[in-house]
């Protein structure tokens, strides 16, 4: 799919573990990994608000449109 | 939720056996009183005994494939791809029943020359049995398959 989810790079960037984000934007593990692998379907507007949140970030910072 | 299902599988169970003990014990005592009234046709007793037997393996097929919806039921996994393929054999043996039941009228109205209205009063009622079950296995194929989609997309939504 042309959309991909950065979320890795932006981990990395932040030198913060999936584990510990799914702590902080409160989200289970197992849908952040899903995200985090860019298996995810879609996106709720409140998981994108939490990881925002807790990153500080954009959506653009974690979503990128490639052609 | 599951007691119920276990309720509900030993009461399917508990008819299967009953019908099948009647179908033992009952069957033969009845298929000779009809022959004993209508003497004309006392030769297509064992045929249409044998038969009805043979017809019966079907449907003690699809209480096996019930059985095994219900156990699915019980495991949690209802709304899975494998529930939707038992309910499309379900309907397949009720499609095999119909058309076993149809040439099986052909076949015993050829023999005694027409038409009994007895057979067409059975035939009528398996026919209507058959096609209700099928259409509704169908109908609950078509939804598990869309329930499976619907639930495929929740699980990787974030």
């Amino acid at each position: 799919m042309a959309v991909t989810v950065k979320l890795e790079e932006l981990l990395k960037e932040r030198k913060i573990t999936a584990g510990d984000l799914a702590k902080m934007a409160e989200i289970e593990p197992a849908k952040l990994s899903l995200l985090k692998s860019n298996k995810a379907h879609a996106i709720k507007f409140e998981t994108l608000d939490k990881i925002c949140r807790a990153l500080e970030c954009q959506v653009s910072d974690l979503i990128e449109y490639k052609e | 939720m599951t007691k119920y299902v276990r309720m509900f599988k030993w009461l399917v169970v508990l008819l299967a056996g009953g019908s099948f003990v009647l179908s033992v014990t009952f069957l033969p005592y009845f298929a000779e009183s009809v022959a004993w009234r209508f003497p004309e046709y006392d030769y297509l007793l064992y045929p249409v005994l044998f038969f009805l037997w043979a017809t019966l393996i079907g449907f003690y097929y699809m209480v096996v494939l019930v059985i095994n919806i219900l156990g699915n039921v019980q495991s949690g996994k209802a709304f899975t791809v494998t529930t939707a393929k038992l309910f499309d054999r379900i309907a397949l043996m009720a499609f095999v029943e119909i058309v076993a039941y149809v040439l099986g009228f052909v076949a015993v109205s050829i023999c005694i020359m027409k038409a009994h209205p007895y057979f067409i009063f059975a035939l009528f009622i398996v026919t209507f049995i058959c096609l209700a079950l099928m259409g509704f296995c169908k109908i609950m194929k078509h939804l598990l398959l869309r329930v499976v989609d619907i639930k495929e997309e929740n699980d990787y939504t974030v």
